[in-house]
């Protein structure tokens, strides 16, 4: 397994170092061409706000992870310190890359932005012809370990932030959420925040008002959408809104307990949510025992986001367990990769021996005959082959013992003649094809991971968060 | 016909309760398989009660409504048969372990208490299509008040867990309150129509079919009573304009209402409805 990782992350550099090293999606192709240029025969970019990490199989066995930080710093045109780099290699490269698609790795646990990072960095390599049989596995099993860690354990679920949590809050009561009216109060960061989630769970109907009108305005502006009230309105239209999201530095209620009685008696026994993420609080926080109207603080909401954080973190032992097995049928994947050429070559040889003979003795057989006759010679062909083929793909995990087994096939059958990997593609795919059967079901599942995490990820699910 | 009525039987409670495991292990633990096995599960379990049913009409010649315990087990059915369209329809399966829970429950008291050999011969009243109509009516009414009942106590606990902030696991999979809420009054409203459509034909066409049919049947006193109640909980929604967690209160109360007043009627009282 020669692959190599290097890379920075916010586990190893400050923010400036991180910002000044990243990759561009434009860059990328440019990148991915020079890393190929010069030492690696295959190579993936995986770059975030978060993350730097290059991913290459080199063209030369006594390749040094030196050469690559070398050539990152030139790239970037950045001294990187070799201490704000990290460099992996063979298995450790394959897990690093599996823990970081299972959001393991990322500066808030389950941060689900992070499989659909792998798989963006995944496609540009392979748009760039990039990568190659290696790679593809590699980035095809991430991805499919991403998707086992999102489907098999919470590490993704609940909330992380105090803004989405109030949001998360809201689709718990209202159905539906898109639909429903609400009011920002405050047009602070907390309040953009809010809006911004609210809008990304489809709330067309966002108002916003602030203390000073130019800032409320400014918000307005910066988001793109919304509409303003001024914030003396506040008490009296109350009633209209489903969702109200209060987060200024107010020193007094702006939301008083009269207040809140008037707009449920308004709203007729329909719900009403009120957030208050200020500090110190700017509801009244009798409003809750109004039954119509939920009215939650930062204590209410701090205590869901620290609950949540303990949750993943308990699910880290499955998800190491999971990551361990996909590490496993990958590292057996790898294993079988020498022999997989000498099968396909031991298969073409068989046939074109086969073929040649039943041309020889052609005139010897009517059509009629001559079909049966080629129809048994290919069966006897394939379980002849069929012998050495198992004993080769029967390599156990030693990775020396299943090249010299190859190597061994590889002069009895006089195979370092004409017939060459690349001689039929179609054989090789047939190779892999029995190679990957051999090695077990689930080694299959990995190959379409690719396709089918892109399928699961494309959109955030009810319960994740987009906590870049 | 008998076998397999008895085979039946005995393995709709096991394939209820294999039904429910699934449903509550992928509702608790978010486990794959689990999650995987749900729907066949269920559908398992309502090819093997349309079976029993199938199997048991054969039998007695007549449709399975002779006796409280074969309401049950026609109940089971259609709670089932109803979860798993709305299930296909709305693509929401957090509220399963709380259906197939129910069918769980009342089939295995039905399997329990009754045998494919109780049914008796057919009584003739049982075959006047009225009588049909008024049987089929209640059954679909008292159905809906069932599932009314499991999402209007779905809609409590998570009420509750968002007034007290005790997010656990019901807050996590359930759907939002509002929706409960539309389901549990959506249901009650099927309900109250077909309930209205049973006593209407019980009280115009019965009394000329049923020799001793009486207006004082306590029956028939529970279920206007029962009618009652869920019209009031409507009302309450959409001229009172209450909030819905007292329409639901409301209506748990007369689900509980109909289920132990049928219980004692079916006990203590005698008339007219027993067809045996």
């Amino acid at each position: 397994m020669n692959i190599h990782a290097i890379g920075t992350s916010h586990k190893h550099a400050s923010l400036e170092l991180r910002e000044r090293v990243s990759f561009s999606d434009s860059e990328l192709g440019e990148a991915l061409d020079a890393l190929r240029e010069e030492f690696a025969s295959e190579a993936a970019v995986v770059s975030t706000c978060n993350r730097t990490e290059i991913y290459l199989v080199p063209r030369d066995e006594s390749f040094a992870p030196e050469t690559l930080r070398t050539w990152l710093s030139r790239w970037k045109g950045v001294e990187i310190p070799r201490n704000n780099l990290f460099t992996l290699h063979a298995a450790g490269a394959a897990r690093h890359l599996f823990q970081v698609s299972a959001g393991i790795d990322s500066q808030v646990i389950g941060d689900i932005q992070i499989i659909g990072q792998v798989r963006t960095a995944y496609q540009i390599a392979r748009r760039h012809g990039a990568v190659g049989k290696i790679l593809d596995r590699l980035f095809a099993t991430a991805l499919h370990t991403g998707k086992r860690v999102k489907s098999e354990t919470e590490i993704f679920t609940g909330a992380v932030s105090i803004s989405y949590v109030a949001v998360e809050l809201a689709r718990k009561i209202f159905y539906p959420i898109a639909n429903k009216s609400t009011l920002v109060v405050g047009a602070g960061d907390a309040g953009e925040l809010a809006a911004r989630n609210l809008r990304d769970q489809g709330v067309r109907n966002i108002t916003i008002t602030n203390r000073t009108d130019d800032r409320a305005r400014e918000l307005m502006g910066r988001l793109g959408f919304g509409t303003w009230m001024p914030l003396a309105d506040l008490p009296s239209r109350l009633h209209e809104f489903d969702i109200v999201i209060v987060s200024t530095g107010s020193p007094t209620y702006l939301i008083t307990y009269a207040d809140a009685r008037r707009a449920a008696a308004r709203r007729q026994g329909e719900p009403q949510l009120i957030v208050d993420i200020s500090m110190p609080r700017n509801v009244d926080p009798l409003i809750n025992t109004i039954p119509s109207i939920f009215c939650k603080d930062l204590n209410d909401l701090t205590s869901v986001v620290e609950a949540n954080v303990e949750k993943r973190r308990a699910e880290l032992p499955r998800a190491e367990m999971i990551i361990a097995d996909e590490l496993s049928k990958f590292a057996a994947w790898c294993d079988l990769l020498p022999v997989t050429p000498v099968i396909a070559q031991l298969k073409s040889r068989g046939e074109e021996i086969a073929r040649a003979e039943l041309e020889k003795n052609r005139n010897r057989f009517n059509p009629d005959d001559f079909e049966q006759v080629e129809r048994l010679v290919a069966s006897v062909v394939r379980k002849l082959i069929g012998i050495p083929m198992r004993h080769l793909l029967d390599t156990g995990s030693d990775a020396g013992h299943a090249q010299a087994k190859a190597e061994y096939v590889r002069m009895l059958f006089n195979l370092n003649g004409d017939a060459g990997p690349d001689a039929d593609p179609d054989i090789e795919a047939d190779a892999d094809a029995a190679a990957r059967s051999e090695a077990g079901p689930e080694a299959n599942a990995g190959a379409n991971a690719g396709a089918n995490a892109g399928e699961d990820t494309g959109h955030q699910s009810e319960e994740e968060e987009p906590n870049a | 016909m008998l076998l397999l009525a008895r085979i039946c039987e005995n393995i709709l409670p096991l394939a209820y309760c294999a039904a429910f495991a699934a449903y509550a292990i992928a509702f608790f633990r978010r486990d794959d398989a689990a999650g995987r096995w749900r729907r066949p599960a269920l559908v398992t379990a309502l090819v093997l009660h349309m079976a029993l049913i199938y199997a048991q009409t054969m039998l007695h010649g007549h449709c399975l409504v002779y006796t409280p315990l074969e309401m049950l087990t026609l109940i089971s059915f259609t709670v089932t048969l109803t979860y798993l369209i709305v299930e296909l329809w709305s693509g929401e399966r957090g509220t399963g372990m709380f259906f197939t829970g129910l069918a769980l429950v009342l089939q295995t008291i039905s399997s329990t208490f009754s045998s494919p050999l109780a049914g008796g011969s057919a009584n003739p009243v049982l075959l006047n299509d009225a009588v049909g109509l008024h049987i089929s009516a209640a059954l679909i009414g008292y159905t809906a008040f069932s599932i009314s009942a499991v999402y209007g106590v779905l809609y409590l606990m998570l009420y509750h867990q968002i007034r007290s902030n005790h997010f656990g696991t019901f807050y996590r999979r359930l759907p939002s309150l509002q929706l409960l809420e539309r389901m549990s009054e959506k249901s009650s409203i099927v309900g109250v129509i077909f309930l209205a459509i049973a006593i209407v034909i019980g009280i115009v066409y019965l009394p000329g079919i049923l020799p001793n049919f009486s207006y004082a049947d306590p029956k028939l006193f529970v279920s206007i009573a029962v009618w009652g109640i869920y019209v009031a909980a409507l009302c309450a929604k959409y001229i009172a304009r209450v909030d819905g967690r007292k329409v639901v209160i409301l209506s748990l109360v007369g689900f509980v209402g109909t289920i132990v007043s049928m219980t004692l009627i079916n006990l203590l009282a005698s008339g007219f409805h027993r067809f045996q």
